[in-house]
């Protein structure tokens, strides 16, 4: 996978007889370097995490709501995974159809940046961008208006008989669109870097090869760009099965996300915690494996 | 300036090794550059060439041995404790810094009180005055060569390093650029320890070459010794071209010794000859031997074989003639005569050398 | 001498369609993307000049007033105020602390470098509601005991921490692209390792440094999940918003969002405009 070579760091130029330069130094220099940044993540990243573990295993005092007590009991996760069930499912389907959406919609952009925008390339830079200079809950508040049914687009819809239900808004559709916009700019972004390193000569040799456009893409132009196309996935997927504002701003009053639950669960429900800790660590683990089985079969060493 | 060396004299490496985990770059080398010469190591890429040039600037430790200016010991010193500067191949100028600021960061940081002056002085030795101002992406790579020259001059360190300067130079700029190094190294009279892989290169500019391969120096000598009499192998074949062949000694002809190569007797000076008995490898220049229609009498290193191909190259012609033995030799004749050989593929001829001209090397390695 | 003149080949005009059609289909999608991306800051936009009574959802006629006074309703500019002081303070912390990181990463070789790696990594996998709940049982049930209560500083806590990854990938990336032989060159003109860093090094990846504060203060700016988690009686901007929405945005929220996102792209364009006429000079 050479064309992942660059991704993961490696230099294909390597020479180990030549000379070996830059990472040669003392290391005590760089754990210094690094001890701040790491303190931090442990104190703030890890020290939580761990906490929450303790917290998902802990028992709730019977007739006590808000009280519990430090426990190893695997029963509040027995109750995450069989009464969450239906929202781990909606979670994973409506980001797995954001994601694919947010796919088909960043990649004709992508491209055009990359290779047909010319000397506008920086200012369609700037306007993948600026949108997300307004407050992410007031672009998805504003969906919420286009989406209303007296707005343009169901009244569009509702004219062509397109749709069904009569409404958009209070549906799944509504958030699976809010998804896909939402984190759009995180599936362009890393698509138009990989396939700007990419030599647009090499994909006229391969218009030259194949002729047929779409063959050209699929054999040359989307392999080139693979590593872009996973972290933009990664980018979009991960954020978006853990999301709730879409779903609290835009769905429907019943069938929510998982993250609906976490957060009402901590915030709203008294002794809520163990339960939604429990959920939180059943979110974390299944996203670290999708990742860690799509990237295994995607392949590229190192996301970042 | 905290822990700067001061040291005057000729450079030394003694015993010097580099190890890089299992893979060992420079393997016990001793090098001596007398004071004020224009010293080449010449080497294919990988052979070490590099590493001994890091190490002398003291961006490599070396793994044991030790490198010495004069009588101070340099070996573990960092590269800003030594009054040695480097010219680096992709020039590695300060992109962010104007031409006359990266030419006297170094006096600067040696709080040189003449710093602006000596910036001048440099920047006119390699004619860059004039783009001073300019920052290095400005300028084509042959003025950013010399902005890395003249910034490594500034500081009259005691010895010059360069890194295949010349490397991303187109033909044409390279020879001007050969000659206007030569002239300064002149004009300066620093040691210059040059590194590359280009052969004609290192002939033409340095006094010493010393030829490099697999960590090891092949030999080490004045340029037209080097290639008038190979000590190895490697050398007959890395320094200009060499017809060789493969040969068993059978016999001694007064200071002569005979080798029997695939059927042909040759005779080589027993002074020209590294190996005296067994198996030599027989080696002659291409420009040493003389092509004839009709076979000479009695010069004794005579072969008789077919012209494969003919190049006119004006001042010479050059001929590939097919071998008994199954090689191709290649020979170079100068056009003194009006009157060309007018030979042509398939035409027999006699191959001719003077028996001195020829050289022995020992037939290992590969 | 005779001319042959051939009349070049024209294809029909469906043909011709096609191929015009063929040519530009990714920069037409790509037109038509961002007018989407476009659209509901369009609405934010429109609907600051509504003049809506309790809710804001509706159009119901073109007012000035909202733009007039911007502070008009009750905690949306204080709000403001505690974002903009969350995210300068996050951006300022999180980014030295990343740089540092990034340093270490690339150019030095160190036991538990792969555990570093993971480390920087993890966090950005993680979904911030996760960190969310990590963080709110954490500073409720363990940091509290040393006096640390949700509000101002536990929201910039958290900030930092989910901006650090950002900014260490940013910054890593740029510290990659340079040439390790521009530092070599350094210290063989006699700079110490400090003064090759200040001179030479800082000066080089500033423009990383630079974008990756510019990314870590719009993810700060912008972070609704994890600071709803952690903000106690707090509230930023974005909280203020998700809050009101229940009932209807202000108006005045709009107006700020949308002045947000004008100086933001002034502030792009600016740089822009900078950078390219240096390099117009460069060319010369």
């Amino acid at each position: 996978m050479s064309a992942l070579a660059h991704v993961a760091g490696g230099d294909p130029d390597f020479d180990p007889s030549g000379p070996v330069p830059a990472p040669t130094k003392r290391s005590w220099t760089a754990y210094l370097l690094l001890l701040p940044g790491a303190l931090w993540l442990g104190v703030f990243f890890v020290l939580p995490l761990v906490q929450l573990a303790a917290v998902s295993l802990q028992s709730r005092y019977p007739g006590f709501p808000g009280y519990y007590y430090r426990d190893v009991n695997f029963e509040n996760y027995a109750s995450a995974l069989t009464d969450y069930a239906p929202h781990f499912a909606r979670s994973f389907l409506y980001a797995g159809l954001a994601t694919l959406l947010a796919f088909v919609v960043a990649y004709p952009l992508a491209y055009a940046m990359a290779f047909k925008a010319g000397k506008w390339r920086n200012l369609m830079m700037i306007c993948v961008v600026a949108p997300f200079f307004t407050s992410f809950i007031l672009r998805t508040f504003a969906w919420s208006q286009i989406l209303a049914d007296e707005g343009w687009v169901a009244g569009t819809l509702n004219f062509l008989h397109l749709l069904p239900g009569g409404n958009i808004i209070n549906t799944p559709l509504a958030v699976v669109a809010g998804l896909t916009y939402n984190f759009l700019p995180f599936m362009v972004l890393p698509i138009y870097a990989s396939l700007e390193r990419a030599d647009p000569r090499v994909i006229e040799a391969g218009g030259d090869l194949y002729a047929n456009g779409f063959t050209t893409f699929r054999t040359v132009t989307l392999p080139m760009s693979m590593p872009g196309v996973l972290a933009g996935t990664l980018l979009t997927f991960i954020p978006a099965a853990g999301d709730f504002v879409n779903m609290e701003l835009l769905g429907p009053q019943r069938g929510k996300m998982v993250g609906n639950v976490i957060n009402d669960q901590f915030l709203a429900v008294p002794g809520g915690y163990p339960v939604a800790a429990s959920l939180s660590f059943t979110l974390m683990a299944a996203i670290l494996v999708m990742v860690f089985l799509y990237v295994r079969r995607f392949g590229t060493e190192e996301l970042v | 300036m905290a822990g700067f060396r001061e040291a005057s004299g000729d450079l030394q490496l003694e015993s010097v090794t580099k190890a890089f985990g299992d893979f060992t770059a420079v393997d016990d080398i001793d090098l001596h550059v007398p004071r004020g010469s224009f010293f080449a190591l010449l080497g294919p890429s990988g052979c070490g060439k590099t590493t001994t040039l890091r190490m002398i600037a003291g961006l490599e430790q070396p793994t044991a041995g030790r490198v010495m200016i004069g009588d101070t010991d340099l070996t573990g010193s960092r590269p800003y404790e030594r009054p040695v500067n480097t010219v680096f191949q992709s020039y590695a100028l300060f992109p962010h810094l104007t031409i006359k600021d990266n030419v006297s960061f170094g006096p600067k940081r040696r709080k040189d009180k003449d710093a602006a002056t000596r910036t001048d002085e440099a920047l006119e030795l390699v004619q860059m005055t004039q783009f001073a101002g300019r920052k290095p992406a400005q300028l084509s790579g042959g003025q950013q060569q010399r902005v890395a020259l003249a910034r490594a001059l500034v500081n009259h360190p005691e010895v010059l390093l360069l890194d295949e300067p010349l490397g991303a130079l187109d033909l044409k700029l390279r020879r001007e650029m050969q000659v206007e190094l030569k002239r300064i190294q002149t004009e300066v009279g620093l040691t210059f320890i040059h590194v590359t892989h280009d052969q004609e290169e290192a002939m033409t500019m340095a006094d010493t070459v010393a030829v490099m391969n697999k960590g090891h120096i092949e030999q080490l000598g004045a340029p037209a010794a080097l290639y008038d009499l190979p000590l190895t192998r490697f050398v007959a074949n890395f320094l200009g071209q060499a017809n060789t062949g493969v040969g068993t000694i059978k016999d001694t002809d007064g200071d002569h010794i005979v080798a029997d190569v695939l059927g042909t007797p040759v005779k080589i000076l027993k002074s020209r000859s590294q190996v005296l008995e067994g198996e030599v490898l027989f080696g002659v220049r291409p420009e040493k031997v003389t092509v004839s229609r009709s076979q000479p009498d009695g010069a004794g290193n005579d072969v008789k074989g077919v012209v494969r191909d003919v190049s006119f190259l004006g001042v010479a012609t050059s001929y590939l003639v097919d071998m008994p033995s199954g090689t191709t030799w290649s020979c170079y004749e100068q056009n003194l005569d009006v009157e060309p050989l007018d030979l042509r593929p398939g035409d027999e001829v006699w191959l001719t050398w003077n028996p001195g001209h020829a050289f022995g090397v020992p037939v290992d390695e590969t | 001498m005779t001319t042959t003149t051939t009349t070049p080949y024209r294809p029909s005009a469906p043909k011709r369609a096609q191929v015009w059609l063929a040519n530009h289909f990714a920069m037409l999608s790509a037109i038509l993307v961002l007018l989407y991306l476009f659209l509901p800051v369009a609405y934010t936009f429109a609907f600051s000049f509504n003049d809506h009574g309790k809710t804001n959802i509706v159009w119901q006629g073109f007012t000035w007033e909202h733009w007039q006074d911007p502070c008009g309703v009750a905690g949306v500019c204080g709000s403001l105020v505690t974002s903009l002081q969350v995210g300068a303070i996050s951006t300022l912390v999180a980014t030295v602390l990343g740089t540092l990181m990034a340093l270490a990463m690339v150019r030095y070789r160190f036991r538990g470098k792969a555990a570093s790696n993971v480390l920087i990594f993890v966090p950005m996998a993680t979904p911030e509601i996760v960190m969310g709940a990590a963080l709110l049982t954490i500073f409720v049930q363990g940091f509290s005991n040393i006096g640390l209560s949700l509000g101002f500083t536990t929201i910039v806590f958290a900030h930092i921490m989910f901006c650090l990854s950002f900014v260490v990938v940013t910054v890593k990336a740029r510290i990659q692209s340079l040439d390790p032989r521009i530092e070599e060159a350094a210290q063989d003109l006699y700079a110490s390792p400090m003064q090759t860093f200040w001179k030479v090094t800082f000066p080089l990846i500033l423009p990383g440094i630079a974008g990756a504060a510019m990314l870590a203060f719009s993810l700060s700016f912008d972070d609704f999940i994890i600071t709803n988690f952690v903000s106690g009686n707090e509230s930023t901007f974005p909280k203020f918003v998700y809050v009101a929405s229940r009932r209807g945005i202000p108006a005045e929220a709009n107006v700020i969002g949308f002045s947000m996102f004008v100086l933001a792209v002034l502030l792009v364009v600016g740089a822009q405009l900078v950078s390219s006429v240096r390099a117009s000079k460069i060319k010369e």
